[in-house]
């Protein structure tokens, strides 16, 4: 055996055969196939293992699960490695890698300690007081601060592996495979409901892995195998292995992380490394079992004090001594079974100490009977030596447990083994919303009433016997089944050795004696002492709320899961009141931490959100267009040729449109096809402007407003046939208007016979837009396209280029235009088509910023001013509000607030020096030197260089705009610090009179 | 006249034919086509109008399924419920052609269209979709609309282990993407579009 | 994650919904009512504890508005319906 001088030759669950090699802190070691990190390193004798995250005070191994605080190491490197994981959670593989944490410059040498030195320096509460004020310094404060209380690093690289999401049904969820969770899963999985049992640990049988014990005369563990081995053949049952229940949400919604391949160096064969699953059950049996709690005395977080049950794990499941000689210090009887088996296993046992005064005779037998030594109505009241315990004092306790008294001994030890009582585990019980009740005779909180369809079972339940534990899981099991509409068989709970109840005395810190010095650590991860709790108190920080957040009590990943009771209990005894008066703290989810990677599981890269592509998408790409976002969509900026700049391109296309011809793809408007006898009369009612009288073979641009009278969007409407129109909307607003139109339909007016379909995907839209747009569209159809056939807001149902296509006289670029829709699978082929046929008119494609310009020059409105602040007066729409019938808005657009004096217009700014480009985004304000505050008159909501007027020009919204045309002030940009003088112009900038377009 | 130009698939140069993802000894997790030249209609109409499901049903020759996810289907032709007045026709053969009764939509180049077949299909479309999708739930002959990787999708199961999932054309490469991710692990096989 | 029950569609994950305000409410007549009358329906909502009667619309489903009693409290869902049908349970 290489090195591993604190393991045993056999026992425990380990391979002996299959030796692992692994670094910690850069030394290498070797363990064994079945150990954890944490194992493996105490096999190794490696006690030391990181440092306290205030105090850096050395700290070693405390648990062996996932209640441990103080393990926490930097697994892996590179871009796999992750901070802050627990080694008792760390299944050891060949070539795993992990260094300790929090230490500077190294783990025996660290300069943070310092501060165990000057911890008057840093009470609870220190953040708060000192660095509030003055707030100025708070970045050098923080600077140091973050440099010493690092808690691990984070990955600088992107994670190279795949993370997954599943989403699950079942009729019972089980929560824990321990004995319990094991014969819930059995009944319900045998009476054929779907059942999900999942557990955090590689095999079944929770605590029964460490605590040997009979059922039926056979090992405990022989019935563990065979129950986990029925389960795995019933196609009814998903067993799942390392695979925490860490959430409990509404609605039984529960989430459970598995752990797929962090057992290995690397995911094998495409396997995510985690899979979250979304679980929703039925109905929910939590068997979550109970987490030993330690005592609080001085000295309690020296590497050497673990939790017995851990030290018992160590020797019984890993075949670890995690020390040579212990002392037991309990308040309950279950550690008189860890210390017989850490006996057994080679640890010498000095004694054990029994703060109760009269333990029950059993127990007494029982430590008779191998020979060890019991002190009771003692505690130990330190724990001495430097990077681990050499030795405790042993004092008396008084009566109340309040004072300790005679002398001190000193019992030279290299082991605590501790046992404040034990918890269970009612996070997830308590996350489902089920009220706790305090029950004195365990000094526990225990699951009293459910509100979701959930029970408990087991040691979870505060049922602690192995035969309670399973007939309460049977029990459960068919209870749930049932409930879920299967019928379940009971089953006879089988016979099991019997263990002693724990009947433990209430000792939540042992007093300090006044010859003592030193920190009595309540919450290990967090270095929050029992006289923190003093402090809070003293400074009024009495709910337990308060409590926590004043002392950072139980906030750390551990989620303070050995030391909320103990913190409670002490702050309750301050408060002279009962612990049930004093109430826990919100357990939150999730229950242990879950990667970043699990949470965002496949939508990570360029999946953070949707992606929707124009058929055309490829065509642009293939023909260097930058791509910009618009919602979920990507649109072709523009067409940069030969070396030009984006800007470049834009305005050429820009120019070129409005001399020649050009074509864009406007496949991302949102289309709504809108039938029934009632759709004009619907339409009427949701337009400012009137639709009844619109004949079929006519588009008509409208403007809808939202309940309070401001616009919501606007578009075209077409009358396809007469029970039939198709809408088109701005592209941000497409789907709020197919949910509003549906609201309105289907809630408001029932009595309306229409029905409505987005048809966005099944369209595709080019736009035909310049002078010599007619020519070119002569080219590919054979259908009459002349201004007589189809004048401007015309529309046809043609053929284009082969393709059936609905043609539309509409122009958004003021040109004479047309708007083809086809098919989506004959998309590529008609724009191809119009430029092979536009090529002797110098067709050009230009992109969305082209359009822009176009749409700018022209004083069109989109999302910049329909911003959810302007009214269809404000816009220049107020001759379109119609006053012979009402319609959505109506009333609240009339209020006095969105009328007369004072409102922002929209108007057209044009730099006075004709060059100065106007501030994206700018105020525009009368005088950029007068007095702060200065009066916001309004803001420039659109802006471009016009190539076809050749200097700069903007739109606004601007308070009496209308009046102000002719008036000079100043576009300021505070952002940019930018002030632009501009001349208040009318919102057309080119052919006000819109001869073009109908040319 | 009919459109004399040429078609094309929302997967153009996206999809590729072959084996990809985990080698799996027993075969791929699932195998994708693409199921091109499907006729499709969306077919909105009131029930309680006395001609509407009459005249539907002469139309395709099936009667319209008026129960949540339930499932017409004849040689060729498949009828999905959608909601109390919306179904979707989707048929290899030519497009019926139904009255004023209903208001129809063609939506056939609108939608891409994928069937997904093997033992894993189920296990791979539940890591995006949070319908109940095991077998007892969600059983050959039942469709559902709902979401699968955050997109819209309508779902139906037409045989054992055999899904076609319709979705809207412009997010056609952003779920092919989803959906070949989510089957690495299992391994997939995409067969050349039929 | 809540769970609603679509009277079209049967019980179907939250994330298939969206949000679509209070249901307790009438909307005025388009076109008889006063301004008062829309000013109270568009900016007054009541804000009560307990069951409250909401309007969900199933987006990515069936695509029809449903109305659900929803405890705001506790999310319990007491009942759901169609727009215009009336809800079983207690409360308003
Ligand atoms: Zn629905």
């Amino acid at each position: 055996m290489t090195g591993q001088a604190f393991r045993n030759a056999d026992g425990g669950g380990i391979d002996r055969t299959k030796p692992l090699t692994f670094t910690f802190d850069g030394k290498s070691y070797q363990g064994h196939c079945g150990d954890t990190l944490a194992s493996a390193l105490l096999a190794n004798g490696v006690r030391l293992v990181g440092r306290s995250f205030k105090y850096h005070r050395p700290r070693g191994i405390f648990g062996a699960g996932v209640e441990e605080p103080n393990a926490l190491v930097q697994l892996r490197q590179g871009a796999r490695t992750e901070p802050n994981i627990p080694a008792t959670r760390i299944e050891l593989y060949d070539g795993l890698v992990a260094t300790s944490q929090n230490r500077w410059p190294s783990l025996k040498f660290d300069i943070g300690a310092i501060n165990a030195v000057l911890h008057k320096l840093f009470p609870a509460g220190f953040y708060y007081k000192t660095f509030m004020w003055p707030a100025k310094l708070w970045p050098m404060y923080e600077h140091f601060i973050r440099h010493i209380a690092g808690m691990g690093k984070t990955p600088t690289e992107p994670d190279p592996d795949d993370y997954a999401h599943r989403f699950a049904h079942c009729d019972v969820l089980v929560c824990g495979g321990g004995p319990a969770g094991l014969a819930t899963a059995l009944v319900a999985g045998r009476s054929g409901a779907r059942v999900v049992l999942c557990d955090e640990n590689d095999t079944f049988g929770g605590a029964l892995r460490s605590q040997p014990q009979t059922i039926d005369s056979r090992p405990a563990m022989d019935w563990v195998r065979d129950t986990a081995t029925e389960l795995g053949r019933l196609e009814n049952v998903t067993v799942l292995n390392r695979t925490t229940a860490t959430a409990y949400y509404d609605h039984n919604m529960v989430v459970l992380d598995e752990r797929v391949a962090d057992h290995k160096i690397a995911p094998e064969n495409h396997e995510p490394r985690h899979r979250l699953w979304q679980v929703r059950a039925q109905e929910v049996v939590l068997t979550t079992g109970a987490i030993e709690r330690p005592l609080i005395f001085a000295g309690n977080d020296r590497p050497g004090v673990m939790l017995a049950s851990a030290a018992q794990t160590y020797a019984n499941q890993f075949g670890v001594r995690a020390g040579e000689r212990t002392v037991v210090f309990t308040n309950n009887s279950s550690a008189y079974a860890a210390a017989v088996d850490l006996q057994a296993a080679g640890i010498e046992i000095q004694a054990i100490i029994d703060a109760r005064n009269e333990p029950p005779a059993g127990d007494l037998t029982r430590a008779k009977d191998a020979g060890i030594g019991v002190l009771t109505g003692h505690a130990v009241v330190a724990a001495l030596g430097n990077h681990a315990v050499n030795s405790v004092t042993v004092m008396a306790l008084n009566e109340d447990g309040a004072d300790v008294t005679g002398e001190p001994h000193d019992i030279l030890c290299d082991l605590v083994a501790v046992s404040g009582g034990w918890s269970p585990s009612v996070h997830l019980f308590s996350q489902s919303r089920g009220k706790l009740r305090y029950d004195d005779d365990l000094t526990a909180f225990v699951p009293d009433r459910s509100f979701q369809r959930e029970r408990s079972a087991g040691a979870a339940n505060g049922s602690f016997d192995l035969s309670e534990c399973l007939s309460e899981g049977f029990t459960a099991g068919a209870k749930a089944a049932s409930q879920a509409g299967f019928e379940a068989a009971a089953m006879a709970a089988p016979t099991c050795g019997t263990e002693p109840e724990l009947r433990p005395r209430a000792l939540w810190a042992v007093p300090l004696p006044d010859f003592l010095h030193g920190k009595r650590f309540l919450d290990l991860q967090n270095d929050v002492t029992a006289d923190d709790v003093g402090l809070a108190y003293r400074e009024g920080y009495r709910s337990v709320e308060h409590l926590k957040r004043y002392t950072t009590l139980g906030m750390g990943t551990d989620q303070g899961r050995t030391s909320n009771v103990n913190g409670l209990a002490l702050m309750a005894g301050r408060r002279c009141e009962a612990i049930p008066a004093v109430g826990t703290t919100t357990f939150r989810q999730p229950f242990t931490p879950i990667p970043m990677g699990a949470i965002a599981g496949a939508d990570s890269h360029d999946h953070v959100s949707p992606t929707r592509l124009s058929p055309l998408y490829q065509w642009h790409k293939d023909h260097g267009a930058p791509f910009t976002t618009a919602g979920y969509w990507m649109r072709a900026q523009a067409y940069p040729q030969g070396g030009e700049t984006l800007e470049e391109a834009y305005l050429r296309e820009a120019k070129h449109v409005r001399e020649k011809v050009g074509i864009v793809d406007v496949s991302t408007l949102g289309k709504i096809d809108l039938q029934g006898k009632d759709a004009a009369e619907f339409l009427n009612r949701v337009y400012i402007n009137g639709f009844a009288k619109l004949a079929v073979g006519k588009c008509r641009y409208g403007v809808m407003l939202r309940d309070d009278g401001i616009v919501f969007d606007d578009g075209t409407v077409t009358r396809i046939a007469e029970h039939r129109f198709l809408i088109t909307t701005t592209t941000l607003h497409a789907g709020a208007v197919m949910t509003h139109l549906e609201y309105l339909a289907q809630v408001e007016w029932p009595e309306l016979d229409v029905r409505m379909i987005s048809v966005t995907d099944d369209w595709t839209g080019i736009a035909l837009a310049g002078p010599r747009a007619r020519a070119v569209l002569e080219c590919v159809t054979e259908g009459d396209v002349s201004d007589v056939a189809l004048p401007f807001m015309g529309f046809q149902e043609t053929h284009i280029a082969g393709a059936a296509a609905r043609l539309y006289r509409i122009s958004f670029s003021g040109e004479q235009a047309y708007e083809i829709n086809m098919a989506p699978g004959h998309a590529l082929a008609v724009w191809e088509a119009l430029l092979e046929a536009g090529a002797a008119d110098d067709i050009i494609p230009y992109g969305s910023e082209a359009m822009n310009i176009l749409r700018i020059e022209k004083g069109h409105v989109v999302g910049g001013e329909l911003n959810g602040r302007t009214t269809a007066a404000d816009l220049g729409f107020g001759k379109m509000m119609s006053s012979q019938k009402p319609f959505v808005g109506h009333v609240l657009a009339g209020r006095e607030g969105l009328n007369g004096e004072g409102r922002q217009q929209l108007v057209g700014l044009i730099p006075v020096n004709g060059r100065s480009r106007i501030p994206r985004g700018a105020q525009i304000i009368a005088d950029t030197g007068a007095k702060t505050p200065i009066p916001r008159l309004g803001e420039v909501t659109s802006q471009c260089m016009s190539p076809n007027l050749g200097h700069p020009i903007g739109l606004g919204i601007l308070a009496n705009g209308r009046a102000r045309i002719g008036d000079t002030l100043q576009a300021h940009s505070p952002l940019t610090k930018q002030s632009v003088a501009v001349t208040v112009t009318d919102p057309i900038f080119i052919d006000p009179a819109g001869e073009r377009l109908r040319g | 006249m009919a459109d004399t130009s040429p078609m094309q698939s929302a997967l153009n140069g996206i999809a590729q034919p072959g084996d990809f993802g985990a080698d799996q000894p027993a075969g791929p997790g699932v195998t994708i086509t693409e199921r091109q030249g499907l006729q499709i209609l969306h077919v909105a109409g009131d029930i309680r109008d006395a001609e509407f499901p009459s005249q539907v049903r002469h139309a395709i020759g099936l009667p319209l399924p008026m129960s949540a996810g339930e499932t017409r289907a004849s040689q060729g032709t498949r009828v999905l419920w959608l909601g109390p007045d919306r179904w979707l026709v989707a048929t290899e053969d030519a497009l019926p052609a139904l009255s004023d009764a209903a208001a129809v939509n063609d939506v056939g180049q609108g939608r891409l269209v994928l069937r997904l077949t093997g033992p894993r299909v189920r296990d791979i479309l539940a890591k995006g979709c949070p319908l109940d999708l095991h077998a007892s739930a969600f059983p050959t002959g039942h469709c559902a609309e709902s979401l699968i990787g955050h997109i819209g999708v309508t779902i139906d199961c037409t045989a054992d282990e055999t899904f076609d999932l319709y979705v809207n054309r412009s997010y056609a490469a952003f779920f092919w993407e989803w959906l070949t991710r989510a089957a690495m692990e299992y391994g997939y096989r995409v067969l050349p579009a039929g | 994650m809540l769970e609603i029950k679509c009277p079209w569609c049967g019980p179907r994950a939250q994330t298939e919904f969206s949000y679509a305000g209070d249901a307790t409410l009438t909307r005025p007549s388009l076109d008889t009512a006063t301004e008062t009358e829309w000013y109270e329906h568009v900016y007054l909502r009541g804000n009560p504890r307990g069951p409250h009667d909401e309007l969900w619309h199933h987006a990515a489903g069936c695509r029809r508005f449903v109305k659900v009693r929803r405890d705001v409290t506790t999310h319990e869902i007491i009942a759901t319906a169609g727009p215009h049908e009336h809800l079983g349970g207690g409360g308003k």
